[in-house]
This record gives structure tokens, C-alpha cells and sequence, in this order.
């Protein structure tokens, strides 16, 4: 308690220090054709070298000195706006920005320099980049950044220095996303159709996130257009999709609805249909995004926004027993789904010139369920005889908050940001119940409904959080308190976070950054070894399982060193304690014990360093990365409690992005990627054991000498797309076209025993593979 | 639902399946095999870590070692090299077998084993062979035991399968300070639904056939450290139904276990517990050879029995 009282006395008494007199310009930055905000613009008055970012929602307060100023509004993707300004009062200027094709864009100032932590993607990138299937993806694409590594062959999971998938908290609007895979991890749940803007922060955590220790991603949806209905409709190999937004009440209204669906259920029901008669096998997965906004005045607005997805997998059996003319029927069925809905009801208010303020109400849940369904019917003399049994098992988590953020532009050099957060959160780790039903007894019919398990929490999480950010000459600090805590089985947590960054700007053309962050983590994910599978369970902290803590520093600079070229190197350190892991031989399908019977506590480590370098604009464009990275994990039940190498410990990643724009057209990308093989855990060798108890047996083993004892072979693939626009009068024509990984490397997914001695069969799923997709935007 | 999972992910992605070999490096390993018993005569046996494959492994007779130096110590003190033997089986003969002449391992005392195998590098290993615990008294059914217990034969006509049933409780005495570890066995299948008894074995005899070869109840002492305990255990006796059995012995033992033997016991059981289920974390079998692979271990054990005789009704 008495760290807490000092980190927020310092805290105060160091804001406190800090005033200036200045008039102020303030406004909303808007998309000139759709009225919609935007997000993280640059206002820059080089002359007097001051500058400001708006904040998420678009708003931006500058302080100037009195008399002219002449203030560049500058964002990837719009054409930079010069507006001259004399400043005598407070003013509110409300600025429009015009976009441009991203490959004109010429747009680098010293404003621009970005933290090292932080890699902001334009939605226009992503939906250029090559992936499998042609489904582009926005975690593919943060999967790119420097200090980040994918999971298997194919999947979508970030995995941020060091981390695992769970450790990542994804905001969508502001509200926490939990599953974020379809399709086991081989897509996102975010449809890049729906997203305006995506920001991957890997290190010194701003003040205001709590609850995940490796990163934030967060992403916010589009608003819709104020102006006119517009939409887009696309055809691909594996799914469809379309956006459609548009003015409710033109100029102070709009809505934006997006929905995906695949159809490989579609696809494959005649082949499941010619392999066993009477039997249907299908999986699909959708997603529907949807947003509302209403402008209830120029500085007041109203935004209800929406998410759902699912996934489901089925097979069904239903048949007639030819052998045997009294069966009447056997229907069996077995089916997952699993899926999340989302959300968010947000009050966005400015006061004066200075301060705005958001207020959100949201909603989260993600659930699991599978069902196995048997169903017979028989005719017993002149009886119809009915029996079934279903069995029911699932899990899900599901949270309900409030969540206050404002933004205060105190002066020139001064920007303080607090807020606060309270959400109730239910966790249903797992719940099992069986149904039973028999009448065969034709006198007495059996009805019996049985809850095997159901183990439910219920936890309330609290947090306020305050942050300034500070330039003094050619320092800029940034410096915030977390204070969260978290309530759950009489068991009370409580922690003060502090969160520091210094960046240094040396000239126009370098920074240095270092930050400090301490963060704690109240949820854990149960997973399996092997794949990202909808079964995860997420689970709280509870009297007997402390929240994970992490510690991350980090260091980096940033230099320009020709006209458009940036280069930056940055090194960083992060300890994790309290991690939980399934213990060796655990069934993590085994839904009879306990969660916490199950699991075993540990702690991790991981050191990195990180290299890119940087072309923005011209018709190459591109982006190097390289880092080299360890991770290791320690646990008291796994590997004899010794330390080992994290599963997603990948030391050496390379990645290599370019763009060739050939004209207005046509657009070449490509990228290719190399980087160490995924750790796992095989044997490959046996060894007898003999005389093992009363009865001296003999038995033979696999022999395992470490826990992810295999590194697979190195991982790379080269991936190109082709993408041709076609303006039209109405229309814009969009064939995206392209093959993943051209050199047909094969890089397995998975492992098996081999017939070979010493030797394991790799499996791989993603050898060359065509795609292509077609989209109409109107 | 795990066959529904399983289906589904092998359809998802049956149709762009590729396969491909990777040859692992195979660094040669010796293999050691030794479970050391107070009293007993010293037994280990050397063996080649092999080459696994999909089709199992069965060892050949090259895979055992038979030109090893294999010495051992009590307490640090050279006792004995071990003479190399080969036992002849019916239609084979058994290899790799290293005995003791003359040197008989007692409790309490550390042991260490030193192997020379020509080409490799000197195998380690050590062990601990912990004090016997004394069984202090038997209930069945509740009642004291005596040398003999009676059940009426008619009683095993009234049961399923005629299998007769009756519970033991088998009392001993654990020593306080240090972290105990034991086994429980008998000549006769029970089961135990004691919350002590770690591999839940018994009650999973029916489910997991794997596990039928480890006949092991293992168990620490964790939930009753320094104090007397009762194991609790049902037995199924189904020779009982057989008219021409007048009487038989029920053996009972409690072994006391050093670490090695525990951990070897438990990674065993979570092995072979999970062999064929794809959905369990994976189970590194525990040794504590440097060097090599496999395992020494140390054990005592107390035995106890009693006769069943069935009533002359």
C-alpha cells in the first residue's frame, strides 16, 4: 500500500509541476469522402517544433504560441494538409483529409518517427499482402513485425517476444476479444473489410492497458460513411464478403455492416456424402461486424457497435438398419462450435478545447460447446420404442464492464491521459452435463439429466490508470500508473503498475527509446501442446493460483538514414512468472478433473533483439526485419524441472516485405520469410526398462530426453501477389491473385512416427497454393 | 467429441497433406535397467537406446550390451563387479544381464553404479535404498486380522461373476522429516479409491489396457507425513467361484520407495496412460543416469498375508 500511495504522489506532484499558457486548436480529423475519424494523424508545427498526435477517436488539441502558425496535418495514406493559422483565441478547427493512393504517399517528417514498440499497419497494406487462401488476414500481417512469430504452419497467432497467444490482448472498439482464431488458428476472427486502423504495441505498455503481459493489438472498426452508401463485395476460393455503409441521416448518422462466411461445408458435403452414405460433414465458420454512429452534436457522438462469429464443425449419421427391419432409425451426431460476440456502446464528449472523454459500456463472451447426440428408435411388438443419450461439454468466459478513458491536452508539451475500468467477468472452465432418455421399459420411461461437471467463477476486475506525456526540449516522456485489481473467490489481488518511456531525439534524424513496464495478467490460458484448439480454456487466477506477473525493459534507436530510408535496432529483456502449464501426460480432454488438479506453475524468460529497415514510398517499397530472439520456460512438473526452450522459441526470424507499384493498376508483392524451426516435443528412440514391480515386467519406452526436445527444420516460404485495379465510372474492380509459398517448400505442421529408423514424418499442409479473389467496390 | 475433433481436422486438411522424412541425429546411449532391492541379489541390465519406428521396436540381441565393466558402491565404497550372464528362456536367450556374486544390497544405504562400455563415455548413476516400514496390523471388513479369514462360500453365488469381495485397511507408520515415498502390491487384483494412491491405477485397470503391465499403487506421503496411516483397498477375488479351491493365500506388501523409483513409477504411469491419445501433454519417462538413459532405483519392502478359507457349508 505504501509503494501504491508513493508512485501516485510522485505521479502528482510531478504533473503539477508542469503548466504552460498557449492559445489552443482543437478539432476532429476526418476522411474527407466518409466523415469518419481518424486515427493516430500527426499535427506539426515544424517551425517552432511542436507537435501532437490525435487520439483514437480523432481528436487533437495543439497548444501554439500567439501570432501565425502553420501546422501540417500529416497521416499514412492522405494527402498532407497545410493550414496557415493565426492564433489569438481558443479555436476549434475540425480538419478533412483526403486520401491518396498509399503508393504516392510522401509523407515522412520527424513526427513520424514511431516508437520502436509500437507497429501500426494501414488497413491498405494488409489487404495487398499475400496469404494463403487469399483470405487476408491482419494478425498474418502483424506476424511480420519485428519481434513476432506465427505459430504453426499457417496459423494466426502472434507471439510476442517471447510470449505465448494468450498473453496478447485484442481490443476491438475497446472490448476484449478472447478466441481470436477460426478455423483451428489457420484465420483471424477480424475481417479486414471492417477495420479502419490496426496498432501492435509490443513494449513499454501505455498506462492505460492492463490484464495481458506481452501486448496490446489494438484494432477499431470503420464508422461507415456520413455521406453516401458505398459498399464492397468479394469472391474468393474458400469465402465471401461484403461491407456495406452508409448515411442513416446524412451528416450525423451512419451505419457499417460487414459480413464472412466460408463454404467449405458447402464444397465438400457431396465428397463426405460419396465416402459414407447417409453421412454429412461440414465445417464453416462466419463473422458479422455492424456499427452505428450518431452525431448528437459537433463535439458529441454516439457509437453502438457489434461483433459475432462462430465456427462449426458436424458430422451426421442418419440411417435405417437394413439387417435388422424393427430398427427404425439411428441418427448420431457430433459437432463443435465455438465462437465470440461482442459489444460496444460508446459516449464520445469534448469539453472546451482541451478534453475529450469516452465513455464505453461493453460486452464480451466467448463459448465452446461440443455435443455428442444418439438417437435409436425400434419397434418392439407393436411398440415404438425410443432411446437417447446426449452429452453436452463446453466452456466460455464472459464479461460485462464499463471502461473510462479521457484525454487531456494540458499544454503544448503536455498531454495526460487517465481513466478507468471495472468489468465483471464469469469463467465457465468447463461444464459437462448427459441427457438420457429410455422408454424400452413401455411402462416406465427413464428420463435422467445429469450434471457431470460445472465449475464457474465469477470475478470483478478494477482499474484506474493515469499517464503524462512530456516533452522537454528533446526529450519526450511518457510516464503512467496502472493500479488494477482483481476480486474472485474471497481472494482479493491488487497491484501497482508502473509504466515508463523515455525517448530521446538526438536530432532530427535519431532517437533513442528505453521503457520500463510492469504488468500482471488475471486470466490464464489452459492449451494443449499441439494445436490452437477451440478447447483452450481460459481461466482466472484464483486463491491458489497467483496472476501471471511480467517485467519488460527495453531499449532502442531509430535513425533516417537516407531520404526514405529508416533503419532501427532494439533489444529487450522479460521476465514472466506465475505461468501455468498442463503437467506431462495431462488429457486436457479429460473433463472429469479439476482444471486446477491438472496444472502445474512455472515461470519464463525472454531476450531479443530486433533489426528493420525501412522504404516507405516510391514505386519499390519495403520493409527488412530481422530478430533473434530466446525464450525458455521452467515449471515444477514438466521436464523434471528443468529449464527448457519455449515451444515458440524461434531464434532467428527473417522477413522480407516489397511492393512494386507498376503503374495505377497493377501492384507485385512479395515476402518472404525464414526463420528457425518450431520447438516440439518427440521421440524418436526407444529404450526397455526391465524388472519393474512385483510382477518384473519388462516395458519399453519412447525416449524423450528434454521436454521440446526437436527443433523442426528450418521454416521459410515465398509468397507473391498480384493485385490489378480497375476504375470504372461506378465501380473500382479489384482481381487479387496470387501463390503462397512459390518454391513448393514443404514445412511441416506437424510430426509422426516414420517407418524409418530415427527419422519422424513430417507432415505439411501448405505445399504451393494458388489463390485468387474478386472484389467490386461501389 | 474427440473422434468428432479428429475427424474434422483430418478432413479439413486431408486433401493438401504432404509427407516427408527428417532424419534426427542418433547419438548412441546406454541404457540402464536396475531396480535395487534390500536383500536381493543386484540384477542390471544394459541395453542400446534404438532407433524408434512406426511399426514398434522389439530389441535384437546386438542392441544388448555384453562387454561392460560394471561396477558398484555402498556408500562410496567399491563392493563388487558385476559378472556378465546370459539366461537362456525357452526359445531364446536372454542378454545384457550383469549380476552380483557375492555383495546382497541393504536399506539405508546410498549406492552408486559405475559402467564402462567400450567406446562410450563412463555411465553414472546413484541411489537410495530407504528404511523397510513395518505393516503394524490388518482390517478386513473392518475387523482385526487373524491368520485366516472365512468367508461363506454361498456368498460368492449371490455376486456377479462370482467374485467375491471384502476391503482391507493396512495400517503402518510413516517417518516424520523427510518426503516418504511407497508402493502398495499384492498377489491378487484390488481395487483403491484411497485419495494417497497417485496413478489411480487400479480403477483404470478396466479402461486402459497399457496399463495392465505396470501393476503399481505408488503414493507419497504428502496428505499424512510423520502419522499412521490406513491404505484403503477392495479386493475382487474371482477364483473364489471355483469349487475345487479349499484355500488360498492373499499376499500383501509395502514397498518403501527412494525418488528414483518413485518418479520412474509415476512418468511410467502417465506414459503408458497416455500412449494412443493424442490429446495429452506429452511424458518424459524419468532417469537419473548420467550418461545414458534409464533408471536405478532403490526399494525395501515388508510383506504380510493371510488365507482365505472358505466355510465347509
Amino acid at each position: 500500500m505504501k509503494k501504491a500511495i508513493l508512485y501516485f504522489t510522485l505521479f502528482f506532484i510531478y504533473i503539477s509541476s508542469i503548466t504552460a499558457q498557449n492559445h489552443t486548436v482543437s478539432g476532429i480529423i476526418r476522411d474527407s469522402l466518409s466523415r469518419e475519424s481518424l486515427i493516430s494523424v500527426a499535427i506539426v508545427e515544424r517551425s517552432k517544433n511542436i507537435f501532437t498526435f490525435c487520439n483514437e477517436y480523432g481528436f487533437y488539441s495543439i497548444s501554439l504560441p500567439k501570432g501565425k502558425n502553420t501546422l501540417d496535418i500529416i497521416l499514412l495514406g492522405y494527402r498532407k494538409k497545410t493550414i496557415n493559422i493565426n492564433s489569438q483565441n481558443d479555436t476549434v478547427l475540425n480538419i478533412d483529409l483526403y486520401q491518396i493512393d498509399i503508393s504516392l504517399q510522401q509523407i515522412i517528417v520527424k513526427a513520424d518517427i514511431p516508437q520502436m514498440n509500437y507497429y501500426n499497419l494501414p488497413m491498405a497494406k494488409i489487404s495487398k499482402m499475400p496469404v494463403i487462401g487469399g483470405e487476408t488476414d491482419v494478425l498474418k500481417a502483424l506476424q511480420l513485425a519485428p519481434g513476432v512469430t506465427s505459430g504453426n504452419e499457417g496459423s494466426a497467432s502472434l507471439n510476442v517476444r517471447g510470449g505465448s497467444p494468450d498473453q496478447n490482448l485484442f481490443l476491438l472498439d475497446g472490448v476484449p476479444v478472447y478466441n481470436v482464431n477460426h478455423v483451428f488458428g489457420f484465420f483471424s476472427v477480424f475481417n479486414t473489410d471492417a477495420l479502419k486502423r490496426v496498432k501492435l504495441i509490443k513494449g513499454g505498455m501505455p498506462a492505460e492497458y492492463h490484464g495481458h503481459v506481452s501486448s496490446v493489438v489494438d484494432l477499431y472498426m470503420k464508422e461507415g460513411d456520413l455521406g453516401k452508401i458505398r459498399g464492397k463485395f468479394t469472391i474468393g476460393l474458400i469465402s465471401s464478403k461484403f461491407i456495406l455503409e452508409g448515411p442513416v441521416i446524412k451528416d450525423k448518422s451512419s451505419f457499417i455492416v460487414t459480413a464472412r462466411r466460408t463454404y467449405i461445408d458447402a464444397l465438400f458435403r457431396p465428397i463426405s456424402k460419396a465416402i459414407a452414405d447417409n453421412t454429412i460433414t461440414g465445417y464453416y465458420f462466419y463473422d458479422v461486424n455492424a456499427k452505428w454512429n450518431y452525431k448528437l452534436s459537433e463535439r458529441s457522438h454516439l457509437y453502438l457497435s457489434f461483433y459475432s462469429g462462430k465456427d462449426k464443425g458436424f458430422v451426421k449419421n442418419d440411417k435405417k438398419d437394413n439387417h435388422d427391419p424393427d430398427i427404425l432409425k439411428i441418427n448420431t451426431k457430433q459437432e463443435i462450435a465455438w465462437g465470440n460476440n461482442t459489444g460496444t456502446l460508446r459516449w464520445m464528449k469534448i469539453f472546451g478545447h482541451k478534453l475529450s472523454m469516452n465513455n464505453t459500456l461493453f460486452y464480451t463472451k466467448y463459448k465452446y460447446n461440443s455435443a455428442n447426440e444418439y438417437f435409436v428408435q425400434e419397434k418392439i411388438e407393436d411398440d415404438i420404442v425410443t432411446k437417447q443419450y446426449d452429452l453436452y461439454n463446453g466452456s466460455g468466459i464472459e464479461d460485462l464492464g464499463y471502461k473510462l478513458n479521457v484525454d487531456y491536452f494540458m499544454s503544448k508539451n503536455n498531454k495526460i491521459k487517465f481513466g478507468a475500468t471495472v468489468s465483471q467477468k464469469k469463467f465457465f472452465p468447463n461444464f459437462t452435463s448427459e441427457q438420457f432418455f429410455d422408454n424400452s421399459s413401455l411402462k416406465d420411461t427413464i428420463v435422467k439429466d445429469k450434471q457431470i461437471s460445472s465449475a464457474t467463477a465469477t470475478a470483478y476486475e478494477y482499474s484506474l490508470y493515469a499517464q503524462d506525456n512530456l516533452s522537454i526540449g528533446k526529450f519526450n516522456t511518457i510516464f503512467g500508473v496502472n493500479a488494477n485489481a482483481f476480486y474472485v473467490n474471497g481472494k482479493l489481488y491488487y497491484f501497482i503498475e508502473p509504466r515508463m518511456n523515455l525517448i530521446c531525439n538526438i536530432s532530427k534524424n535519431i532517437n533513442i527509446q528505453t521503457s520500463y513496464s510492469q504488468v500482471h495478467q488475471y486470466l490464464h490460458l489452459l492449451t494443449n501442446s499441439s494445436l490452437g484448439m477451440p478447447t483452450d480454456l481460459w481461466v482466472p487466477s484464483t486463491e491458489n493460483l497467483n496472476p501471471i506477473s511480467a517485467e519488460i525493459y527495453d531499449a532502442g534507436c531509430k535513425l533516417k538514414l537516407l531520404k526514405n530510408i529508416y533503419v532501427g535496432l532494439s533489444i529487450y529483456y522479460k521476465t514472466l512468472d506465475n505461468l501455468i502449464k498442463y503437467k506431462q501426460g495431462t488429457d486436457f480432454m479429460d473433463v472429469k478433473t479439476d482444471w486446477q488438479d491438472k496444472v502445474t506453475i512455472g515461470n519464463g524468460r525472454a531476450y531479443g533483439i530486433e533489426f528493420f529497415a525501412q522504404k516507405n514510398n516510391g514505386k519499390i517499397k519495403g520493409q527488412i526485419s530481422y530478430t533473434y530472439s530466446r525464450s525458455f520456460r521452467t515449471y515444477e512438473y514438466i521436464n523434471n524441472g528443468k529449464e527448457f526452450s519455449y515451444i515458440y522459441d524461434r531464434p532467428h526470424n527473417l522477413n522480407i516485405q516489397t511492393e512494386y507499384q507498376l503503374n495505377k493498376k497493377i501492384m507485385f508483392v512479395a515476402n518472404w520469410i525464414l526463420m528457425s524451426g518450431q520447438n516440439k516435443t518427440y521421440g524418436y528412440e526407444r529404450f526397455v526398462i526391465e524388472d519393474i514391480g512385483e510382477l518384473n515386467t519388462s516395458l519399453s519406452y519412447s525416449y524423450i530426453s528434454d521436454y521440446n526436445n526437436i527443433r523442426l527444420p528450418i521454416y521459410h516460404r515465398l509468397d507473391l501477389a498480384f493485385n490489378y485495379t480497375n476504375k470504372r465510372e461506378k465501380t473500382t474492380r479489384i482481381w487479387y491473385l496470387g501463390i503462397y509459398n512459390i518454391y513448393n517448400r514443404l514445412n511441416p505442421f506437424y510430426m509422426e512416427r516414420s517407418s524409418q529408423r530415427n527419422a519422424l514424418t513430417g507432415i505439411s499442409y501448405a505445399p504451393i497454393t494458388p489463390f485468387v479473389s474478386y472484389s467490386v467496390i461501389f | 467429441m474427440k473422434k468428432t475433433i479428429l475427424i474434422l481436422i483430418i478432413i479439413s486438411v486431408l486433401s493438401c497433406r504432404k509427407d516427408f522424412y527428417y532424419d534426427f541425429d542418433h547419438i548412441p546411449q546406454v541404457n540402464v535397467s536396475c531396480f535395487l532391492k534390500a536383500g536381493d541379489t543386484v540384477r542390471v541390465r544394459l541395453s542400446y537406446l534404438v532407433g524408434d519406428t512406426l511399426f514398434g521396436t522389439i530389441l535384437a540381441d546386438k542392441d544388448y550390451i555384453s562387454k561392460a565393466d560394471v561396477y558398484l558402491y555402498e556408500d562410496n565404497i567399491f563392493q563388487e563387479k558385476l559378472t556378465y550372464k546370459e539366461i537362456p528362456q525357452i526359445n531364446f536367450v536372454e542378454k545384457g544381464w550383469y549380476y552380483s556374486q557375492y555383495f546382497i544390497p541393504t536399506e539405508k544405504h546410498h549406492y552408486n553404479l559405475k559402467i564402462h562400455v567400450p567406446d562410450y563415455d563412463t555411465v553414472y548413476a546413484e541411489t537410495y535404498i530407504p528404511e523397510a516400514i513395518p505393516i503394524d496390523s490388518i482390517q478386513i471388513n473392518g475387523e482385526a486380522l487373524k491368520d485366516s479369514i472365512i468367508f461363506d462360500r454361498n456368498l460368492a453365488s449371490s455376486v456377479p461373476d462370482g467374485i467375491l469381495d471384502f476391503s482391507v485397511n493396512i495400517f503402518f507408520k510413516d517417518k516424520s522429516g523427510t518426503t516418504n515415498y511407497y508402493d502398495f502390491w499384492s498377489n491378487k487384483f484390488f481395487i483403491s479409491y484411497d485419495p494417497a494412491i497417485e496413478p489411480r491405477y487400479n480403477r483404470e485397470y478396466y479402461e486402459n489396457i497399457s496399463l495392465a503391465a505396470l501393476k503399481i499403487a505408488f503414493f507419497s506421503d504428502e496428505i499424512f507425513d510423520g502419522h499412521t496411516y490406513a491404505i484403503n483397498t477392495k479386493f475382487k477375488i474371482d477364483d473364489y467361484k471355483f469349487d475345487y479351491i479349499s484355500e488360498f493365500p492373499i499376499k500383501l506388501g509395502l514397498n518403501s520407495l527412494s525418488y528414483d523409483a518413485y518418479a520412474f513409477y509415476k512418468s511410467s504411469y502417465l506414459y503408458l496412460k497416455s500412449l494412443d491419445n493424442p490429446f495429452t501433454e506429452p511424458v518424459i519417462i524419468y532417469s537419473n543416469v548420467k550418461n545414458g538413459t534409464g533408471v536405478f532405483a532403490g526399494i525395501s519392502s515388508v510383506e504380510d498375508s493371510f488365507l482365505i478359507v472358505p466355510s465347509q457349508n
